[in-house]
């Protein structure tokens, strides 16, 4: 129902609501006016009885007081005096109270005929302004919004219906900036722009004709010519004619790439069916070194036996030297004592030596003086010779005593020169024997010394004989941990070389797995070759560096 | 060695000494008896290996080599003047005055030579005194060729002695000869006889 009223029902609606709503407001303004104005006159009415209540109240009030000021003035009677001033009083209050009274009814009274006559002009003025507002209303919407968004409307559905019967130069004129002219300049660029759109029938068929040119050009490719160029030209089949180009570059480095790959994988196979036949010869190779390694253990193993039971002789030989070593240290220690006996006796010898020395030294002193005994005993005899002579014929039996004196003394002198000859002998000899005893010492020492040295050296004997004999023992067991150890390597050869024989096997099975990879890549090659490349290009790929040839 | 000869053998040779001795002493007992000599005793020296005889009259005696004490402005023959028994003398070298140089060994001996008629005496420095000979007169020759040296106006003669050849000194001659006597303090008496020296030793 909303989508088939028209801008213009929904403004008059809009306006009727809008007076209904206003109307409403006003009579219900007016009715609380009315309900303001009755209660406002209740209040007057009310404050004038109050009030004619108050003066009723002072009169009886002041009524009460006289009565009993003269009740009170007949009692005591002796104060007529002061009564007569006191009633006097009272009715002066009692007129100023009964004046206040009235006064204040009065007031009431024209306060309440004010308010009436307020609340009737405020509802002559709200119903003023009511009117007022509704034709503000009504002109302001016929101005603001009925004129201008109906009017271009109404010119926009114009446009509409021109171009629905095919007239396609209609145009919404002056669009203004309003949201409708948004709309209405939208329309007319639309408009535009399907004017433009409209195509000839010339373009088309040239279109077509180049479409069928480019197909030509290009259908060498379905059959594997990649040597083909489209022609690049200005018309809208150039661009398409770059792109086909370009993927055929891109189409010529893949199946490049791929011919090379196809040619280095065959090459690669035929490497590896060589490296492969190498190694099924290698394998048998090693097959038969494994043998050959085998009997070489065993035989190495044998020869550690002997070493082993050399090493054992050898031991028994170390033992056998130490034990010689042990016997010549001591026979060189007896030597050595042997040695040392032989010096002291050889020096106790030259001390008696030099005793028989220091005694012929003394023996030839001796027989010095003896000598010199017999030389003045000669003398002697010769001087009791001459003194006999003087004597003469008395002294002849003198003479003859003299002479035989002096025949003694030579002869003691001779026997004393003899003596002394053989002392110096001696002493010469002492002296001879006593540097011979000197070099007999010096001698002992140095044999002392040598069989030190021999006795050193032997201890040295001894104890590298024992290390011999440990590090004899060491190599002994060292050949029988290695006999062991020949045997373990002999049990790995024979392993090794069941490997080695599974390694041939495989080989052989790589080898035929090769012969089938090769006619898969043969496949490939004539697969592959079937794509017709340029030279260049052929080139650039095996570099790996394509490029795009241009278009001769 | 052949001659081993030690202590026992010097006892030995004593002992044989002491039996010579006594008989010497024996033979002294009984020289008397034999007293009939028939030549002159004579000292054997030696100087300059040269073995002379002088007269033992002519030495009164024989001495080691003294203590001598040099004399200033004399011949160096004159080794200078020694006391022997109290007694001032003059010590001649005999090998200095033969030519010969001065030699003292432990042989040499002073020979005191006197001449008592004079009362002269001096002391002559020989090599060696060996013993006292008899010679006799006719023992003594004249050499076969005619003696030379400063000595030989003074030698006697030769003659021999077992295998030795001993030239006869005469010692009264030599004292007396000018050379020495220059020397000599007391020249109270002009020498006189000369060659008859012997007689005059044997005047004593």
């Amino acid at each position: 129902m909303r989508r088939t009223l028209t801008i213009k029902t929904r403004l008059v609606f809009t306006v009727a609501f809008v007076a209904a709503m206003l109307a409403g407001s006003t009579g219900i303004a007016l009715w609380r006016l009315g309900a303001v104005e009755a209660d406002a006159e209740q209040l007057a009415q009310s404050h004038a009885r109050t009030a004619a209540n108050v003066a009723r109240s002072y009169e009886q009030a002041f009524a009460t007081v006289r009565t009993r000021i003269s009740a009170d003035a007949a009692a005591k009677g002796d104060s007529a005096g002061a009564d007569a001033a006191l009633p006097a009083l009272l009715a002066k209050v009692e007129r100023q109270a009964i004046d206040e009274a009235t006064q204040y009814q009065r007031a009431m009274d024209a306060g309440g005929a004010a308010v009436r006559s307020d609340i009737t002009r405020g509802e002559i003025g709200i119903a003023a302004v009511l009117a007022v507002s509704l034709l503000a209303v009504v002109a302001v919407l016929h101005l603001f919004v009925y004129g201008p968004i109906v009017t271009e409307a109404a010119s926009l559905v114009r446009v509409c219906d021109a171009v629905a019967i095919g007239d396609h130069t209609s145009r919404v004129p002056n669009p203004s900036d309003t949201e409708l002219g948004h709309v209405a300049r939208s329309l007319n660029l639309m408009l535009d722009n399907t004017v433009t759109l409209v195509q000839s029938r010339a373009e088309r068929d040239q279109m077509q004709a180049a479409v069928m040119k480019l197909l030509d050009e290009v259908s060498g490719v379905a059959e594997g010519d990649l040597t083909v160029q489209a022609e690049v030209t200005a018309d809208v089949t150039g661009a398409v004619a770059d792109s086909f180009n370009f993927m055929i570059g891109q189409l010529r480095q893949i199946i490049g790439q791929v011919q090379s790959a196809s040619r280095q994988v065959s090459t690669a196979l035929g490497d590896l069916r060589d490296v492969t036949q190498k190694l099924a010869g290698g394998a048998e190779d090693q097959a038969a070194q494994a043998v050959e390694a085998s009997v070489a253990i065993e035989e190495m193993a044998a020869s550690i036996h002997y070493v082993s039971e050399n090493a054992s002789s050898s031991a028994a030989v170390a033992e056998q030297s130490r034990t010689n070593a042990e016997h010549g240290t001591r026979a060189v220690t007896r030597t050595i004592e042997g040695m040392k006996a032989v010096r002291d006796q050889v020096q106790e010898t030259a001390k008696r030596i030099k005793r028989l020395g220091e005694s012929s030294q003394e023996i030839a002193e001796i027989v010095e003086l003896i000598g010199d005994i017999g030389d003045r005993t000669s003398i002697l005899a010769l001087n009791a010779s001459i003194q006999a002579a003087m004597a003469g014929e008395s002294g002849r039996g003198f003479a003859i005593v003299a002479d035989e004196v002096e025949r003694l003394a030579d002869r003691a002198t001779e026997a004393t020169k003899r003596a002394g000859v053989l002392v110096k002998a001696t002493q010469t000899e002492a002296a001879e024997v006593m540097a011979a005893m000197e070099d007999t010492t010096r001698e002992v020492i140095n044999r002392s010394n040598i069989a030190n040295e021999a006795g050193v050296a032997l201890s040295e004997i001894q104890t590298v004989s024992n290390r011999l004999a440990e590090l004899i023992q060491a190599i002994s067991d060292a050949a029988q941990q290695q006999a062991r150890g020949s045997e373990q390597v002999a049990k790995s050869m024979t392993e090794m070389s069941s490997v080695t024989r599974n390694t041939a096997s495989s080989t052989k099975q790589t080898a035929a797995a090769i012969n089938s990879l090769a006619l898969l890549v043969d496949n490939l090659n004539a697969t592959v070759s079937r794509f017709k490349l340029p030279a260049a290009n052929a080139d650039a790929a095996e570099f790996g560096h394509p490029r795009l040839v241009a278009a001769s | 060695m052949s001659d081993v000869v030690t202590l026992p053998t010097l006892v030995d040779a004593v002992a044989a000494a002491d039996a010579c001795l006594e008989g010497a002493i024996a033979a002294a007992d009984a020289a008397p008896r034999a007293s009939a000599t028939v030549g002159e005793r004579y000292v054997l020296l030696t100087l300059a290996a040269t073995c002379y005889a002088v007269l033992e009259a002519c030495v009164t005696e024989i001495d080691r080599m003294p203590r001598i004490t040099p004399v200033p402005h004399v011949p160096e023959w004159v080794r200078g003047v020694t006391s022997v028994r109290g007694d001032i003398l003059s010590v001649v070298d005999l090998r200095s005055f033969l030519g010969l140089d001065a030699a003292t060994t432990r042989g040499t001996r002073m020979i005191v030579a006197r001449l008592v008629s004079e009362e002269f005496a001096t002391g002559l420095l020989v090599d060696g005194v060996e013993r006292i000979v008899e010679i006799s007169a006719g023992a003594i020759g004249a050499p076969e060729s005619p003696l030379e040296g400063p000595l030989a106006p003074f030698l006697n003669g030769i003659c021999t002695i077992g295998d030795r050849t001993v030239a006869v000194l005469d010692l009264d001659r030599l004292l007396r000869s000018p050379d020495i006597r220059q020397f000599e303090e007391r020249q109270d008496d002009p020498a006189e006889g000369e060659g008859s020296g012997t007689t005059s030793c044997e005047e004593r």
